[in-house]
């Protein structure tokens, strides 16, 4: 949000909930103006509240209607992470193994969950440096200025 | 009607009856254990449902609802320890009429009272929940702040004896509410650099600890069980049908109950706990003895567990309609409904209206099957809590309370926080502060400050920011009722204080 607000040069009032659930009935409910949350909250929302903009490289496929913030020309490309991480000095053939063992079970998550709107990534390998230097690209000068 | 009749043929089948029989009586035994809650049973025995079809595992689960909620009564009434928040004030009488050999009587109250409340709500979800929906959403962050104060209001009343008491206990209860990460905004509070602390005081923690710890310390310093021997029990022993004719002749207090449960189940994160408080409060505050309430009123039992059997269906009302469940354990139902594809929504009453009237109506059925399986079980547990000696009962109890502790984060720590503060509770019951306002400090306390901080942080931009506490008509009248909650209680003592108003004469005025 406060990227949003840095790309867009405006000031939003910024209220904290206590995770996705009570967000559903504050927006309904005509509490907030808006709300910043997963995607897959759009979907489940689709019959009472419209998606302005998704944080994703592309369009996602649940939500076709949703512009991303790039088409908007907003340059907002984010979401939440998880990592695997091993020792250091771990053997490449475990790293390998690992690697096949998590790119399958995504695949297969995957398979359930983009039907419901999540917007599912596997990164791997080099790509998990690049994904790491852009939010700390993204997110660095906002905890700077925070300081 | 067609959907509500094919709904009711699937479940009028012998596989369906046991299948809610059995959630039924597991819900019952999970809800009996103090530590357990239902949000826990139905966590528990969610896996067993991943091979039924979706009517019958969402009806199992409907089961183990409405068995661990009523459940929670026997312990709250037998040893004076609620098996589940939502009983928390089932013990404020029913644990008096145990201790007067009236636990039978106060036993049967309570399962009849659940399955009228149960079933109440099951008419309420099947007829209003639409409009009732609508409601849900009404209530946001001030309206929460409100909410909360209301209960808190009810300190004033549980502390008959001395206000003064009363209100340190509620004011203990919402400091042991701000330990730990702060609702809003994420700041530690009050960890004394010990990192653990972090997670804050589990409610059920506390209850387990305030509640159980101090009553076995009891138990122990007087060589005595929780209840009297069985042949005082005899002696008073009360007919089921007069009990149902004691609460079905004045029905008042029950239809009170079930409708203050119902509104209250509609909001967000009020849960069971909370109605049954605001039930029994009320049911004090109307009855024309409000005197005997606390030493044994059979109608506190009914107003506590009609009003959360009321719970179990009427939370279902934002949870079917919007997505948003109306307690904590209707976030594991929604879970449910999503892993069999049922998206909640206006859709869930037409497109798939089958599956959902089934569900709603196994509920009711839960609620019926509360009574057979209740009445049989009640009298079971009584007479082996009568008849255990209580240097097996006990240790017996301590094991379990300690298990449940543990069992329910999977830390030393909670054990710790929990024997810590009934060793406190203890002392503090002897100089005369009772666990029950310090535990209604400690739920209302988070919910009141999320709603707080909410509101203001949302009025930044106004000039008089506090004013958005009651910038709608809804929150204007709840802080109207805040004060005429307040003032109910206050006045009468303040009038006595001066001696404008005889105690005396006000007794004369009251008893019928």
């Amino acid at each position: 949000m406060l990227r949003f607000e840095k790309e867009a040069g405006i000031d939003l009032t910024y209220i904290p909930f206590s995770g996705t659930g009570p967000l559903k009935g504050a927006l309904q409910g005509g509490h907030v103006a808006g709300i910043f949350n997963y995607t897959m909250l759009g979907t489940e929302m689709a019959d009472s509240v419209k998606v302005l903009a998704v944080a994703s490289e592309e369009r996602v496929k649940a939500l076709p209607d949703a512009p991303t913030f790039k088409e908007q020309g907003y340059d907002i490309v984010g979401g939440a992470y998880r990592g695997v991480a091993v020792p250091k000095g771990t053997p490449d053939e475990v790293v390998e193994t690992l690697e096949e063992a998590f790119a399958e079970a995504n695949r297969q998550i995957a398979e359930k969950q983009e039907p419901l709107g999540f917007v599912m990534e596997d990164i791997t390998g080099d790509e998990v440096d690049e994904v790491i230097g852009m939010l700390r690209d993204a997110y660095g000068p906002i905890l700077e200025d925070a300081e | 009607m067609d959907m509500l009749l094919e709904a009711l043929a699937s479940l009028l089948t012998f596989e369906s009856v046991i299948t809610v029989l059995v959630g039924v009586s597991a819900g019952l035994f999970i809800g009996a254990m103090p530590g357990l809650t239902a949000t826990m049973a139905l966590a528990v025995l969610l896996p067993f449902t991943f091979s039924m079809e979706a009517l019958q595992g969402l009806m199992a689960l409907g089961g183990v609802y409405m068995g661990s909620i009523y459940g929670g009564a026997f312990t709250a009434i037998l040893i004076n320890t609620p098996g589940t928040p939502s009983s928390i004030a089932t013990t404020f009488d029913g644990y008096p009429m145990a201790r007067q050999g009236r636990a039978y009587e106060a036993i049967a109250a309570a399962t009849i009272a659940s399955v009228a409340g149960g079933i109440v709500g099951v008419i309420f979800l099947l007829v209003l929940a639409p409009p009732l929906a609508r409601w849900a959403v009404a209530f946001g962050p001030s309206e929460m702040f409100w909410v909360a104060m209301l209960g808190l209001t009810l300190v004033a009343s549980l502390s008959s004896d001395s206000l003064l008491k009363g209100l340190l206990g509620g004011c203990i209860g919402i400091l042991l509410s701000t330990i730990g990460v702060s609702p809003v905004g994420g700041e530690s509070r009050f960890i004394f650099g010990y990192p653990p602390l972090q997670g804050g005081i589990e409610l059920i923690v506390a209850l387990i600890g305030l509640f159980v710890i101090p009553e076995l310390l009891t138990m122990a310093a007087e060589g005595r069980g929780a209840l009297p021997g069985q042949t005082e029990l005899r002696k008073k022993e009360v007919s089921i049908l007069s009990i149902v004719r004691h609460i079905f002749g004045k029905p008042i207090n029950l239809i009170r109950s079930c409708l203050i449960g119902q509104i209250i189940a509609i909001i967000p994160g009020a849960g069971g706990n909370v109605t049954s408080l605001v039930a029994y409060n009320e049911a004090r505050r109307f009855s024309r003895d409000p005197r005997s309430f606390g030493k044994g009123n059979v109608d506190g039992v009914v107003a506590s567990e009609s009003s959360n059997n009321v719970m179990v269906a009427g939370s279902m009302v934002p949870l079917l309609t919007l997505g948003i469940p109306g307690a904590p354990p209707d976030a594991i139902i929604l879970g449910v409904l999503l892993m069999h594809g049922l998206r909640p929504g206006l859709d869930l009453f037409t497109e798939s209206g089958v599956l959902t009237n089934g569900f709603i109506l196994s509920m009711g059925m839960a609620a019926l099957l509360l009574l057979p399986v209740g009445l049989l079980g009640g009298r079971l547990i009584h007479r082996v809590v009568i008849r255990t000696p209580y240097y097996f009962l006990v240790p017996s109890i301590a094991m379990v309370t300690i298990l449940g502790t543990f069992a329910l984060r999977n830390s030393l720590l909670d054990v710790g926080i929990m024997l810590i503060l009934g060793t406190a509770g203890y002392f503090l019951r002897l100089i005369g502060i009772q666990p029950a306002p310090i535990v209604l400090g400690l739920i209302l306390g988070g919910i009141a400050e999320e709603g707080y901080v909410q509101t203001l942080m949302a009025a930044v931009v106004d000039p008089i920011p506090w004013l958005r506490l009651l910038h709608n008509p809804l929150s204007m009248v709840l802080a109207g009722m805040v004060v005429l909650g307040a003032a109910t209680t206050l006045v009468p003592l303040w009038l006595a204080r001066k001696g404008l108003l005889d105690r005396v004469e006000e007794d004369d005025g009251r008893s019928p």
